[in-house]
């Protein structure tokens, strides 16, 4: 694992920013951290940073530990912060420029490069940038550092839907690169297309982890049936899930593949019918179902 | 140290150092041809009008008060010197730490293989340097001063010698007038060094003062409140220390009684050769206190144990997300 976690533990006093958390992300996995409000993704990064010191637990990039190495592990990691601020009395170029120096082996022409893709004026000071601005800035100097490890902290916040666009392409570019990526969002959508594998925080806890290929192959069929519902054939009897809807319809949860229910669902006597995958949002609300868990 | 990180304090301070920096250039460079315009005697007649009053506040005798050195020395006294030497100090001490997390900007530094130490480095680094060039500036004013004016005084009587003995006798001739002489025949810049040292000294004991607050600290603003406080303290500490025999011992509990810049002058023209001695002996060799110089080393070891002190605080805290 390139990074991996161990029962890590952030507590400020009784409360509890991040218990027991343990995971593992592969090299070459995009990684997405899903929650809501202080549910512990911005505080597992900032551990992973070094910026915090673990309560217990520990934290390892690359097998360097995050807190006593943090040095080192920071040589590995491009990381944008959810909350880019940026030297207001420098400009645009010269943000850039400082960082190039200030990274061992930066390259200027690279970040300019990535500043050009995201559209930005590279003469304009810092202080009078929108908050859109400044956040493409802070992700030129992210995305275009070649570090094994990228971290993003939602990185779309702020962006219109055309530099989503362009962020979630250079996510991609970096997977097909073999860089791992840890991409934290509230933007389900995202998540989904983006991410390999997804945890779930909830009140600093690590309550699930989903694989997005297995999730891609999850469907739901909605059935409302002129007569009645015949049991499916014994090997696909135990992996159904199927319930009564409130309309009297069926509701039928599918594991895996769909092509082996279909001769089934053809000797129904079906009225209507929908299939749709099931989707981040189904798993995301069996954890967090309250209205006020996502923005 | 880290020339990106250098490179990039400079350019935000460098305003703050200019417009300080001339400021102090010119309050130096006026103080001396104040010096000039009010003749040594007219000086003395005022000085000695309420010498009794304050003769316990000064560090100086008056012989050295009345000496064109001794006049020029009080310039490091003077509170527009001591008030842009804080801000500078206290303003970039403040901004080390809790400046750049009050700003979130910590945030994006840190993300960079940065190591903490070299972020507090030279953040010092450019202070203490600014600390320098902002000494070395009233030290500029005043030598421009001193080689700019002239001074009024009355010309030596006319003497006349008797033939074959070389023995001189003043001939009286009346009243004569006044003669202006350049006051470089009357005070030297390099006198002034030890007042150099001593202002620097303050200067970098202040900014590792601040330092220290500030690395345990998020908001700038209440970094310099605390530090602000706790100079004003210590002034009135000294003020209270000098002020009666019964209070003496609040002397000791403050850090300004180490700042005596007149002392120091005096000290170096008084004793050109020895006046660098770290500590003052008495003719048998026994320890005697610290001299002048004394006063601004130990500043300066208190600025740099402040200094090690952020820095232990810094490497090993949480820093919290921006605000």
């Amino acid at each position: 694992m390139f990074v991996e976690t161990h029962s890590l533990a952030k507590h400020y006093g009784h409360l509890k920013a991040l218990d027991d958390c343990t995971f593992g992300v592969a090299r070459g996995e995009v990684f997405g951290l899903l929650g809501p409000n202080g549910a512990g993704k911005t505080t597992l990064i900032r551990l992973l940073m070094g910026y915090l010191r673990p309560t217990g637990g520990r934290a390892l990039v690359d097998q360097l530990d995050c807190c006593r190495q943090s040095l080192r592990v920071r040589q590995r990691v491009a990381y944008l912060p959810g909350d880019v601020r940026l030297f207001r009395p420098m400009r645009a170029r010269d943000v850039l420029d400082f960082f190039a120096r200030v990274r061992p082996g930066g390259d200027v022409v690279r970040l300019r490069e990535f500043a050009a893709r995201l559209q930005l004026d590279l003469t304009r000071r810092v202080a009078l940038m929108s908050t859109g601005m400044r956040q493409k800035l802070g992700l030129a100097v992210t995305l275009a550092f070649d570090t094994p490890l990228l971290i993003l902290d939602e990185p779309t916040s702020n962006l219109d839907p055309t530099v989503r666009r362009d962020v979630i392409r250079m996510v991609d570019e970096a997977r097909d690169q073999g860089r791992t990526v840890i991409f934290s969002s509230h933007v389900l959508s995202e998540v989904e297309e983006v991410c390999d594998r997804v945890v779930i925080l909830r009140d600093g806890r690590l309550v699930h982890t989903q694989d997005m290929s297995h999730l891609r192959r999850q469907h739901r069929i909605r059935l409302r049936l002129d007569g009645e519902m015949s049991l499916p054939p014994s090997p696909l009897a135990g992996q159904l899930k199927i319930h009564k809807s409130s309309d009297g319809g069926y509701v039928i949860e599918t594991p895996d593949e769909l092509s082996p229910l279909l001769g089934w669902l053809s000797t129904l006597p079906m009225s209507e019918v929908q299939i749709e995958p099931v989707g981040l949002r189904a798993v995301y609300d069996q954890f967090h179902s309250g209205p006020d868990d996502m923005p | 140290m880290n020339y990106a990180l250098w490179k990039k304090s400079v350019h935000e301070t460098r305003w703050l150092l200019a417009a300080s920096g001339l400021g102090m250039f010119l309050f130096c460079w006026a103080r001396v041809w104040l010096v000039s315009l009010v003749t040594m005697s007219k000086f003395a007649n005022v000085v000695a009008e309420f010498w009794k009053d304050v003769e316990r506040f000064s560090p100086v005798p008056l012989d050295h008060l009345l000496t064109y050195p001794g006049r020029i020395a009080v310039t490091f006294e003077e509170l527009i010197v001591i008030l842009l030497i804080s801000v500078w100090a206290i303003g970039r001490g403040s901004d080390t730490i809790s400046g750049e997390l009050g700003r979130g900007t910590m945030e994006m530094l840190l993300a960079q293989p940065v190591s903490r130490s070299q972020i507090l480095l030279t953040q010092a680094a450019v202070t203490v340097a600014g600390i320098a060039a902002l000494v070395f500036v009233v030290w500029l004013g005043i030598f421009t001063g001193i080689h700019l004016f002239s001074v009024e005084e009355a010309p030596p009587a006319p003497t006349f010698t008797i033939p074959l003995t070389r023995i001189e006798i003043p001939w009286p001739v009346g009243d004569q007038e006044p003669i202006r002489v350049p006051l470089a025949t009357k005070a030297k810049s390099f006198q002034f060094t030890a007042g150099c040292i001593n202002l620097f000294a303050l200067g970098f004991f202040l900014a590792g003062m601040t330092t220290l607050l500030s690395s345990w600290d998020r908001y700038r603003w209440r970094t310099i409140g605390i530090a602000v406080g706790v100079y004003i303290v210590q002034i009135v500490l000294k003020v209270f220390g000098l002020a009666h025999e019964s209070l003496q011992w609040m002397s000791y509990c403050t850090f300004y009684v180490l700042y005596e810049p007149q002392a120091a002058v005096y000290a170096q023209i008084q004793h050109p050769r020895t006046w660098w001695y770290p500590i003052l002996t008495n003719d048998q060799g026994r320890w005697q206190g610290l001299s002048p110089l004394g006063d601004s080393l130990l500043l300066v070891m208190l600025g740099c144990l402040a200094y090690a002190s952020a820095l232990v605080i810094f490497r090993r805290r949480d820093l919290p997300a921006p605000l």
